[in-house]
């Protein structure tokens, strides 16, 4: 008898493993219903100004695809305690920046690094602070698993999705799938791409137009394009150097190599290993992924740990305080001399006049960033 | 009782197994990738950049200008922490003269990252050197950046080898910090940066084996490593008196003249393996 239903059973588990797909019953908001709209990239990037970056080529971008991360961004359901979303420490106001240092995560727990800015994430590679990142995809799931930001688990997080009837919808209207962490990261990723920051004055100044800038702003852009070179009369130099890590209508550099992670001499002994802490190189130490300075006005603090809080400290950082004797300092910073800048008043603040050219007020309001679910 | 419980584990393992059979078959096996274009006849050209007989290792300590050699510039010591190379017009010479264009001549080399291997599919026949040109033209290198698709190695975004609207690519980056003797930290920066029209320069390499080519056969690649010696790029450069070159100013001009005369001067560029 034994061997009759032994039979049976391999013959289920053979005829199981052989059936082809299309075999497969449908399932309610399976793709044989699934048709989003399809969104032309060029409509979402600037080509002319920033070229077309290099996308994934499973993820289409699709209306509905989009309207589904941001709802997840701004969904507080994303957390443990349902207080917590990706938004309360990305802030629209603040360029997806936190206001604060440090970001307070569930029940009151503290990050401990700033909350980077969240524009044009498509033209990166690198992701946190630290650079342990190289895919937004893969990125989502971080802050919602760390124990002292969102403190979720991935299997409870699909449930709370599957049971909240919005996320039936459009999982099925973006994906033609039940609500999973998978199109979730999907969704997250193609919401977080369409974060574009591309109509600042800097933006429209940036293949040279100096005729759009103030004087101060023009002087500001020449330091800040400027190499470093001391006038021996004056003793004042005609560049700051910032273009190097801080380079391109991007206002970032992407090749890690050329200042894209750096030591930018904040300290000489280092509390915080940075990019070292993920490679355990000794070279890596104290460097951190360089960020985009578009709408630098209104991300601060500033720096990982967020020690900066006014651009004029900033400034002054680099015009009077670099650490020199910080063992991994970038040679393009240590090049000259060991040398501090030290920009005249006026020279700060033209620089400081430059970064604010770098506002994009646009992409600050733009409704399609904001809460869905504020009315 | 004892049976009893004989009977009920043999139950339960069966029925494991038979889930376990049952979970495993259902799995969904992958789906085949087609495999990507393969080259059937061409060549794997490796940029390899060398200090002295060994490939270099960033951060690794270098001497140069060694007085035992018959130096007479200052000693000094170095470590590299990047170095990038833009390059155009890249191409292999037939023995009939025949130029054969690599791809559409550009690349962007990146000794730190490792990209510095690329393949090409090229005619079968036999090749007796390779060109290139360290930089690019005029219309190229003031054209504009975003014309480039996201991988292309003259998209400014990748490569990082764009200086934006104050003057075209970099055509070489070299940074890394120098010191005077083994008992001093490394605490002062070097960086030579090689931008501008007038510092493009042309190399040809040729092949410098017995038969004074290589052959490309059809159904193979063939691969060649192109040396750079970066020990005869510093070759009496003095760092001390100019660690800083970023091609603007007479100083900072002459003195990357002078690192690029070396090229030649010192003939940086060769074949170390050729099949």
């Amino acid at each position: 008898m034994s061997r009759i239903i032994l039979l049976c059973l391999t013959a289920i588990v053979i005829l199981v493993g052989c059936r082809r797909d299309s075999d497969l019953p449908d399932l309610p908001g399976t793709k044989t219903q699934f048709k989003a709209t399809i969104v032309n990239p060029a409509d979402v990037f600037p080509e002319s100004i920033f070229g077309m970056p290099s996308l994934p080529i499973d993820n289409p971008f699709t209306v509905e695809g989009i309207y589904l991360g941001r709802m997840l961004f701004y969904d507080p359901i994303l957390s443990f305690d349902s207080t917590i979303s990706c938004g309360s420490c990305h802030s629209q106001k603040n360029a997806f920046a936190d206001s604060k240092p440090f970001s307070s995560g569930i029940y009151g727990f503290g990050t401990t690094r700033n909350s980077s800015t969240l524009v044009n994430l498509a033209y990166s590679k690198k992701f946190f602070w630290d650079a342990r990142q190289n895919s937004l995809r893969e990125l989502v799931f971080e802050p919602i698993q760390a124990h002292n930001e969102m403190a979720m688990t991935l299997p409870v997080l699909s449930q709370k999705l599957a049971k909240t009837p919005r996320y039936v919808a459009y999982f099925d209207k973006a994906f033609g799938s039940q609500p999973n962490i998978f199109d979730m990261s999907k969704a997250l990723e193609l919401f977080l791409m369409t974060l574009v920051s591309k109509n600042s004055r800097f933006v429209d100044f940036f293949p040279g137009k100096f005729s759009l800038l103030t004087n101060a702003e023009k002087r500001g852009a020449l330091l800040f394009n400027g190499l470093v070179n001391f006038d021996a009369s004056s003793g004042l130099t005609s560049g700051a150097d910032c273009f190097h890590c801080h380079g391109g209508a991007l206002a970032q550099q992407n090749n890690p190599n050329m200042g894209g992670i750096a030591n930018n001499g904040l300290d000489a002994n280092f509390i915080d290993k940075g990019y070292g802490g993920i490679t355990n190189r000794a070279m890596d130490r104290g460097t951190f992924k360089t960020p985009t300075l578009l709408n630098i006005a209104v991300s601060g603090p500033y720096m990982h740990d967020g020690r900066f809080t006014t651009l004029e400290q900033v400034i002054n950082h680099y015009s009077d305080n670099v650490q020199f004797q910080s063992a991994t300092l970038n040679p393009m910073m240590s090049a000259h001399s060991n040398q501090q800048l030290n920009l005249s008043a006026e020279q700060k603040t033209d620089l400081k006049a430059f970064l604010l050219t770098m506002t994009d007020t646009v992409f600050l309001r733009n409704p399609a960033y904001g809460n869905p679910f504020k009315k | 009782m004892k049976a009893l419980f004989t009977r009920t584990l043999k139950k339960l393992i069966f029925v494991g197994v038979f889930f376990f059979l049952l979970v495993f078959q259902s799995c969904e096996s992958p789906i085949a990738q087609p495999p990507p274009k393969d080259i059937v006849t061409g060549v794997e050209v490796n940029f390899s950049a060398m200090w002295d007989k060994n490939p270099i290792v960033f951060l690794g300590d270098y001497y140069k200008n060694n007085p035992s050699q018959g130096s007479t510039a200052q000693p000094e010591y170095l470590q590299f922490i990047n170095f990038g190379m833009i390059i155009s017009k890249l191409s292999l010479i037939k023995e009939d003269g025949t130029v054969v264009l690599l791809g559409d001549g550009y690349q962007w080399i990146d000794f730190k990252q490792g990209r510095t291997r690329f393949h090409y599919e090229i005619p079968k026949g036999n090749y007796k050197s390779l060109q290139f040109s360290l930089g690019l033209d005029y219309d190229i290198n003031h054209g504009n950046p975003n014309q480039w698709g996201p991988e292309h190695p003259l998209n400014g975004n990748l490569s990082g080898m764009h200086w934006g609207w104050s003057g075209g690519y970099i055509f070489q980056a070299i940074d890394g910090n120098y010191k005077d003797s083994t008992t001093d930290k490394y605490s002062k920066g070097l960086s030579f940066h090689t931008a501008g029209d007038n510092l493009k320069r042309n190399f040809v390499v040729s092949v410098s084996n017995s038969s004074g080519s290589f052959s490309v056969v059809d159904g193979a690649i063939s691969k060649v490593v192109l040396k750079y010696q970066v020990d005869q790029l510093f070759n009496t450069i003095e760092l001390k008196k100019g660690s800083v070159s970023h091609s603007e100013g007479v100083k900072e001009l002459q003195l990357m003249d002078k690192f690029l005369s070396n090229l030649t001067k010192y003939n940086a560029f060769g074949f170390s393996s050729i099949p």
